[in-house]
């Protein structure tokens, strides 16, 4: 009966710890396939506009691509394992291969007008992302700050690539990135003012849990008070205030003095001698 | 009936309660192991869920980062680690999006978190990011499982991992991947497709018939387009998608001189007002021209003779800071080669790099004591630092 019980707690014991983690190990087969296969796409078009392809590239290229078509073989049988290895293996191939045909330093010439779009393509999407966690941020905090000319300004940047004007959307850009780093000081000078008040209510809520805190162990001292008084002698290092109510007696003389940044070294230390 | 009761021994029934009580017993054994497995879920969930990690890659190769994770809500603050050194844009908040105040010392930021229970960090930084010819990498060494959004247009060519999924959001390759070590390798828009040839083609096509149905002549872009349309047909996508482009560019050209050449044409001002107007135009032009010169000219060599500046050498910089990024190498490679000191508009043209992408590269430069800017006649100066000072 007591076997029993206990194999099934070991049983659901074993479920517990394992499930999860067998969850998260298998990965998506798909994914690797796809990656591996764009990857082979990728540079299957890039030795097309080789003209005298070393042989070390073709065979390279062979290598990864025969491990793409033995990681879509170990899919179908599903054979995780298998795929991983093929799949690791075929990106290492591939990897090899792109590094050849860069020092081949054959690269075609770029268009760089086209190089100049996505780059801005991209500011104008990391700055308009800034833009609207910097907003949320400001809202939230009821903190002023006006974002129209950065609206505008975005607009404006967008509209400017898509009209070939890439000097002008550069422009604009620069502007709205200058207004993305005066609204990030502008709240950060707010969660600066605000420090001092909340840390003057945490340090309050830290008095009235520890003043809790400090009751019950003395309710507990008075029942268990030989191990009590054996922790404090063991514990030469720690300071007088190691007790709560100590604690509270020092916190709250730094509190009514105004002394809020000493009263926090004194949480954080108490709090350092719990763990 | 009666006779079946009267034959049925006693012991029988002892059995039959035996196993009953024993069933009774280990029954609520077995619901408490239903139980506990129930609540492993949510409290896996729970525990195994506070930490989120994402990593969003820009063309560019900045990283922007959002780490969101618990911490002791009876500490006044907290410590974290940041993935990178350099650190922009850092904005911290709180469980319910109050904003926390936060210190900043290389790669750890101290947030005073003062009672919060969980704290979101977002920032962007270059130093997750590095660059060999056309090859990006990203590398990144994580305690936790973490995603990636990789830029658009981008393919991967190289991953020293296997990922755990992968999805397709908004034309981003969107990946989850193990905690540790990881290297992805990946190439930014020289893969083209047929849809994005077809959509160049189609958007330059667009344009050129626009122009032509006002009037306006666009004989160069059509050969440019026709060009575009070879290429598509020879499966030369990649190509066929610059040439479209390039054809659109020229398309506005054409417009802009049709625009001007209407508007000169327009003016029904006597040819000799012209002559004039020109010649004094010219003339103001020179006389500007020939003040600025002087200006430069009379600030430039001042600069150079008063600090006595000799240029370092590029090698001893890369041997100092061999952990240089490959296109500020570039850089430095581009000052040294100048002398050790030019404009940063001189940068930008050479690299035709955006501003805020060349002054973020100086910027780092600089943080990294390679370079220093002085402000030059309202212009950017900058200078690579000598050995000794790189060195401090």
């Amino acid at each position: 009966m007591k076997a029993l019980a206990i194999i099934f707690l070991a049983l659901v014991g074993t479920l517990i710890i394992n499930g999860p983690i067998q969850s998260y190990a298998d990965p998506q087969l798909d994914a690797l396939l796809q990656i591996a296969t764009q990857a082979r796409e990728n540079l299957k078009m890039n030795i097309s506009q080789i003209n005298n392809v070393p042989d070390e590239i073709t065979r390279l290229f062979k290598q990864g691509s025969d491990e793409t078509d033995a990681l879509s073989n170990a899919i179908d049988k599903k054979d995780v394992v298998s795929a991983r290895q093929h799949f690791l293996s075929a990106m290492n191939f591939f990897k090899t291969t792109n590094d050849k045909i860069n020092s081949l330093n054959v690269t075609q010439v770029n268009n760089q007008q086209q190089t100049d779009t996505l780059q801005l393509q991209s500011e104008i999407t990391r700055l308009a992302k800034i833009g609207e966690t910097l907003k949320t941020i400001a809202i939230t905090n009821h903190a002023s700050f006006d974002f129209t000319q950065f609206d505008q300004l975005i607009q404006k940047a967008k509209q400017d690539l898509d009209n070939g004007n890439i000097s002008e959307a550069s422009k604009s850009i620069e502007e709205a990135n200058h207004i993305v780093i005066d609204a990030h000081q502008s709240l950060t000078n707010v969660a600066k003012q605000r420090t001092p008040d909340r840390a003057k209510d945490f340090t309050e809520k830290q008095i009235e849990r520890l003043d809790k805190m400090g009751s019950t162990s003395t309710q507990n001292s008075m029942t268990q008070a030989p191990k009590v008084s054996t922790t404090s002698k063991t514990s030469s290092n720690f300071t007088s205030y190691e007790n709560p109510k100590d604690t509270v007696a020092k916190l709250k003389k730094l509190a009514a003095a105004g002394k809020v940044d000493e009263a926090l070294k004194v949480i954080k230390s108490f709090e350092a001698h719990q763990k | 009936m009666i006779a079946v009761q009267e034959v049925l021994p006693e012991g029988m029934l002892f059995v039959r309660i035996n196993c009953i009580l024993t069933t009774m017993v280990r029954a609520p054994v077995i619901a408490a192991c239903f139980v506990l497995l129930v609540l492993s879920s949510f409290v896996q969930y729970a525990v195994g869920s506070p930490k989120v990690l994402d990593f969003t890659i820009y063309t560019d190769g900045t990283t922007h980062v959002f780490y969101q994770t618990d911490v002791d809500s009876q500490s006044p603050d907290s410590a974290l680690n940041l993935y990178g050194n350099s650190i922009e844009n850092l904005v911290v908040q709180d469980e319910n999006g109050t904003l926390l105040s936060s210190r900043v010392n290389q790669s750890t930021a101290t947030v005073e978190t003062l009672g919060s229970s969980t704290i979101k960090a977002d920032y962007d930084t270059p130093d997750l990011i590095s660059k060999n010819g056309k090859t990006w990498t990203f590398h990144v060494n994580s305690t936790i499982d973490y995603s990636i959004l990789l830029p658009k247009n981008s393919v991967i060519v190289g991953m020293s991992v296997s990922p755990l999924n992968m999805q397709i959001v908004d034309d981003q390759s969107l990946i989850s991947l193990p905690s540790g070590s990881a290297e992805i390798n990946y190439i930014i828009g020289v893969l083209g497709t047929s849809q994005t040839a077809t959509l160049a083609i189609q958007k330059a096509q667009d344009f050129i018939n626009t122009l032509t149905s006002t009037g306006v002549k666009t004989p160069m872009a059509l050969a440019k387009l026709e060009e575009a349309k070879l290429d598509f047909n020879q499966g030369k996508y990649s190509d066929a998608e610059s040439l479209a482009a390039a054809a659109k560019s020229l398309a506005l050209q054409e417009q802009q001189t049709t625009n001007s050449v209407s508007n000169i044409s327009s003016d029904n001002l006597p040819i000799s007002v012209l002559i004039v107007g020109g010649i004094i135009a010219a003339g103001a032009a020179g006389f500007m021209i020939m003040k600025r010169k002087r200006s430069s000219n009379s600030i430039t060599p001042n600069v150079i003779t008063k600090n006595n500046y000799i240029a370092p050498d590029k090698e001893t910089i890369y041997k100092l800071k061999p952990e240089l990024r490959q296109d500020d190498k570039d850089i430095v490679a581009f000052i040294s080669e100048k002398g050790g000191q030019v404009f940063e508009s001189e940068l930008r043209k050479k690299f035709l790099m955006p501003r805020t992408t060349m002054w973020r590269a100086v910027k780092r430069l600089e943080r990294e004591d390679v370079i220093e800017i002085e402000k030059v006649d309202q212009q950017n100066l900058i200078k690579l630092r000598k050995p000794e000072e790189t060195e401090k």
